[in-house]
């Protein structure tokens, strides 16, 4: 069947513009032959792949190209990373306001007794308006109403006013500010998981979270504030 | 009002005197050791009634200020009969539960010391712990600005296996909370997959530079979006490049291909690699706790044999899934070039909902 057609449509075939066609699709074509090779030949109890058959739209190659690592400290060697461009950007369906513009106007407020690094790099990569304050002391302080997304540590703030601590700060500001986002985060994964004041939150994140996932949320609840 | 059994305490001894368990107040306690009582004796003691039941293993107290049994004496005595009843499957029930959690916990301690021990290594193997001592106070940050501008690629390598040491850490953290204490917080979230998997790569690069593999990265969708938890899955993708870095061939490529399945509900991230070859039957039995692979044996590399395990289980709560394939296409001409005997062409796919279900 297929041969017939490539019989009859053999100068077609021939010509360039058949043979850019393969050039192109040959990721394709080489993966549908993979695919009735394995349909005729292969061991009948071996499992296949269940992926849509869909040639590649990006490939894009990180590391490191055969290049030998210099041990030798005083030369300097080429980065072995060469792309670090995350292959394709999906488009999300309410990102009216761009990424860039959602950083400049977003006010992020760590509550934190110590000192967290975690304030530094958000403001590096572009979150200008983060900050952290080691506690909050009046509800109606201009830290509560003039921040959008709070990170509030459960243990060691909120002291004076709550009997739990940073959950207590997180629950009044939630019910005051139902529009603001709320997220806890502690070094312990035990205690208070039962308090009810947990679930209400807009998010409980672990203390040793990777810088990752702190922006994940920034981001997502940057775009809710600003859809909202 | 109290249900009765609030009001009854117990203490339990084991056969060299050690407290297994006990939720006596002081007091009851002085009373007890006050009392000296004898074997499977009941005694009423001011207003509260204590008796001790002795078997092979252990002691127990039984100790109740509830008026009840103050008053009543046989009320009392059912009570004590019941536990003594149970009390030697008590202590083997207790005994076990013990055992089980300590294994758990002396892993988890286990794994953390050592890479803790790793991150100390590194640091004074680039500033002497010797030689630091002998600074003073005011000199210590130039002594090791020092160390730094003098070592340069030592130090970004340095920071690097730190990094890849805490990361790896984080997963023993994980895999602790989530499933043998069984505090699963999970937080399904929309993730980019791409993302996801870099963070768990990039701690890997310097491992895989050393064996001159090379990692492409190929999408065949737009759409690298997945609904999981994040955590979860970055203890499995921590295992699995773990598991590259270990069983591939040195100079080979690691393909991470991104795909739909058929029905478009999934993600996958297929991790195509040449590898140490997973004999027929073990291709299910890799998953399972404590299985090392046959090869792995042989070759001398072999692990404690819970990494796809404990991958297959992570995933399973952020309702992804982990399945291995072999090569499917070990006959071409590529293939038979580039592959030494004990290596095949491998993949280990993980599939991930790209809805929220």
């Amino acid at each position: 069947m297929v041969w017939d057609w490539v019989v009859a449509n053999k100068e077609w075939v021939l010509s360039g513009v058949g043979v850019a066609v393969i050039i192109i699709f040959k990721d394709f074509i080489v993966s549908l032959i993979k695919f009735l090779w394995n349909r005729l030949f292969g061991e009948s109890n071996q499992k296949s792949i269940p992926v849509a058959n869909v040639p590649p739209s990006v490939t894009n190659q990180i590391i490191i190209g055969n290049q030998s690592v210099n041990q030798d400290s005083s030369v300097p060697t080429q980065a072995p990373v060469i792309s670090t461009q995350a292959p394709v950007i999906p488009t999300q369906a309410n990102s009216m306001i761009s990424m860039a513009d959602l950083k400049k106007k977003t006010h992020i407020l760590f509550v934190d007794d110590k000192t967290f690094k975690i304030v530094k790099t958000l403001v590096d990569e572009g979150w200008i308006h983060t900050k952290l304050v080691k506690d909050i002391t009046t509800l109606d302080s201009p830290l509560i109403t003039g921040n959008d997304i709070f990170f509030i540590d459960i243990q060691g703030v909120g002291t004076k006013l709550f009997h739990n601590e940073g959950i207590g700060l997180a629950n009044i500001i939630q019910e005051r500010y139902p529009e603001k986002k709320v997220i806890l985060y502690s070094a312990e994964t035990t205690g208070n998981r039962f308090d009810p004041t947990l679930r209400k939150v807009d998010a409980v994140l672990e203390k040793n979270a990777e810088p990752y996932e702190f922006i994940q949320l920034v981001e997502k609840f940057a775009r809710e504030i600003s859809n909202a | 009002m109290h249900k009765q059994n609030d009001d009854v305490r117990i203490h339990l001894l084991d056969a060299s005197s050690n407290t297994l368990f006990s939720n006596l107040l002081i007091s009851e306690k002085d009373k007890i050791e006050s009392l000296s009582l004898s074997s499977n004796q009941i005694v009423k003691s001011g207003n509260s009634r204590v008796a001790k039941i002795n078997t092979d293993h252990c002691t127990l107290y039984v100790i109740s200020s509830n008026e009840n049994y103050v008053k009543s004496s046989q009320k009392f005595k059912t009570l004590v009969s019941t536990y003594e009843a149970s009390l030697e499957s008590l202590y083997t029930t207790y005994m076990q539960m013990q055992e089980t959690s300590n294994r758990n916990t002396s892993r988890l301690l286990h794994n953390v010391v050592s890479l803790n021990a790793h991150n100390i290594q590194e640091f004074f193997s680039l500033i002497p712990q010797s030689e630091l001592m002998k600074q003073q106070q005011q000199r210590q940050i130039i002594f090791v600005e020092n160390k730094i501008k003098n070592n340069l690629r030592e130090v970004a390598k340095i920071l690097l296996r730190m990094a890849k040491n805490n990361a790896a850490i984080k997963s023993e953290f994980t895999v602790f909370n989530k499933l043998i204490a069984k505090q699963q917080n999970l937080r399904i979230d929309e993730h980019n997959v791409h993302k996801v998997i870099r963070t768990v790569i990039d701690m890997f690069f310097l491992d895989l530079i050393e064996k001159e593999i090379r990692v492409n990265f190929i999408s065949y969708t737009d759409e690298t979006y997945g609904y999981f938890d994040f955590e979860c899955v970055r203890v499995a993708l921590y295992h699995i490049l773990q598991n590259t870095v270990k069983y591939a061939l040195n100079k080979t490529d690691l393909n991470i291909h991104l795909q739909e399945d058929h029905s478009k509900e999934n993600i996958l991230i297929r991790f195509e690699m040449t590898s140490l070859r997973v004999l027929e039957n073990e291709r299910e039995r890799i998953f399972e706790e404590n299985y090392s692979g046959d090869l792995a044996h042989r070759t001398g590399k072999k692990g404690g044999g819970l990494g796809l395990y404990i991958s297959r289980q992570v995933l399973k709560l952020t309702k992804g899934e982990l399945q291995f394939y072999p090569s499917i296409m070990c006959q071409t001409q590529k293939g038979k070039k580039m592959l030494q005997d004990e290596f095949e062409e491998n993949n280990f796919v993980i599939i991930l909902p790209k809805k929220l279900s």
